[in-house]
């Protein structure tokens, strides 16, 4: 079990190479928050609002916080269960998208999409919503507002941390 | 006859909403720390402490424990001398409203499941009446999407022996645990009509950790079925440890002679249960 800081989106891909299942990484950056609803738009081709945005190298999070109250930049913001967008993460992986935060287990299909596309899953605290607000420094939508929680944000991280939990060489961290 | 007002029943609940978004239990937070002790697994550790860290979080700076802040899920008994002078599930769900509103809770409900647009706050209400003369006992669990979709039901065959229903509930528990946020609780129920096998389930989360049940029997399946579960190694988020689930509740009710339901409930580590009596 190493430890790594990682800046997102990536300068530079080699940089998962290094990275085996259990490391420990923290991610310092942008990072595109969204999960379901967007995940079913861009499988759907409902794109118009998202052409301008640039997913190469990025890291998405499967995540929909609770409103900030007055004095922070933005609520709860723990992880949910990712097993929910294996059926649209090769859609997601397409665009460029090199690291997928989330909690549980994810399918097969995944750990291979993993392979082929050289990207990682990570697991972050789980029902840890209130301490993962710390490592959030912005926030903002970016588009699909009419999804309400679930709408596609921006959050500037530092040194958010999360445990590689599928690798780029097949590596998952379950049996 | 006691009749309960709406002032004294309206303050009581709107208490018990926010500060159970806030708060984790004292059993649960002293179970955690005695996993903490027992755990050899140094991310398992790490988990465990983290679990412990946000709680503190949460209690100081009012975030919420978790930002699925769910859907609150009321159990109340009404005593048999209990009156009210307004609808206790209509203010249940006016109160809930107005306190995930101020508190800046998420919207996590869709008005109408299939077109899910209209995001809102919603509850669910199940109501008893008991002997207790004059009293008014409120419990909640606010549970997320994580926890309820790992529920299970199923109807065994009557002639089903207990080493085929312990196995079964293993079974289910391993496969549904890491799709919830382990170290979790698994509620069990055992018996009864189908509705009512899953709601005594639920119902038994109620419970306390170390809580047995009643009934000898029951309390040693209870344990058995901890002890196979936290063998399996997933541990605290799936990332392996001795720590998987917390405890285990079974609860039965009398079943039809054909029939055996078995339903089986997880409730994460952002354990968010509170009762209050009025």
């Amino acid at each position: 079990m190493k430890e790594y800081d990682i800046e997102i989106p990536l300068k530079n891909i080699e940089v998962l190479s290094k990275l085996r299942i259990r490391d420990k990484i923290y991610l310092t950056g942008e990072i595109f928050v969204f999960r379901d609803q967007v995940h079913k738009k861009i499988a759907n081709s409902e794109i118009d609002q998202i052409t301008k945005i640039n997913f190469y190298n990025s890291a998405i999070y499967y995540c929909a916080a609770t409103q900030a109250k007055e004095g922070f930049i933005i609520g709860s913001c723990g992880p949910t269960s990712a097993y929910r967008m294996d059926k649209y993460t090769e859609d997601i992986l397409k665009l460029g998208v090199k690291i997928m935060v989330g909690k549980g287990y994810r399918g097969q299909e995944v750990v291979s999409l993993c392979k082929k596309y050289k990207s990682i899953y990570c697991i972050t605290y789980g029902g840890c919503g209130a301490f993962l607000n710390r490592f959030v420094e912005e926030a903002k939508i970016l588009a699909y507002p009419e999804l309400s929680t679930e709408a596609l944000y921006m959050f500037k991280v530092k040194d958010f941390p999360c445990i590689v939990s599928v690798d780029i060489y097949g590596g998952k961290i379950w049996r | 006859m006691r009749k309960i007002f709406k002032e004294e029943f309206v303050a009581a609940i709107k208490n018990l909403v926010s500060q159970t978004n806030y708060f984790l239990p004292e059993d649960i937070l002293k179970e955690i720390k005695n996993c903490i002790v027992q755990e050899t697994n140094e991310i398992a550790r790490d988990v465990l402490y983290k679990i412990l860290e946000n709680a503190s979080v949460a209690s100081l700076t009012k975030l919420p424990l978790c930002q699925d802040t769910g859907i609150p899920q009321f159990f109340l008994k009404i005593g048999k001398n209990t009156c009210f002078d307004f609808n206790p599930e209509e203010v249940l769900k006016e109160i809930t409203y107005e306190i995930y509103e101020k508190e800046r809770f998420r919207k996590s409900c869709v008005f109408d499941p299939i077109v899910r647009k209209h995001f809102s706050h919603c509850i669910t209400v199940y109501t008893e009446f008991y002997n207790e003369n004059e009293k008014c006992e409120v419990s909640v669990l606010i549970r997320g999407g994580g926890s309820e979709n790992s529920s299970y039901t199923t109807t065994l065959l009557p002639t089903t022996d207990v080493t085929e229903i312990v196995e079964k509930i293993v079974e289910v528990v391993l496969n549904k645990l890491v799709y919830n946020c382990p170290p979790a609780v698994v509620g069990v129920g055992i018996g009864g009509t189908v509705e009512q096998s899953l709601i005594i389930a639920k119902k038994s989360l109620l419970r306390k950790i170390g809580e047995r049940n009643k009934n000898i029997i029951y309390a040693e399946l209870e344990r058995q079925i901890k002890k196979q579960i936290n063998l399996s190694q997933i541990g605290p988020l799936g990332l392996g440890g001795n720590t998987s689930i917390l405890d285990v509740f079974v609860e039965t009710a009398p079943t039809h002679i054909a029939t055996l339901p078995v339903s089986v409930v997880l409730q994460c580590h952002s354990y968010r249960r509170e009762s209050i009596v009025i």
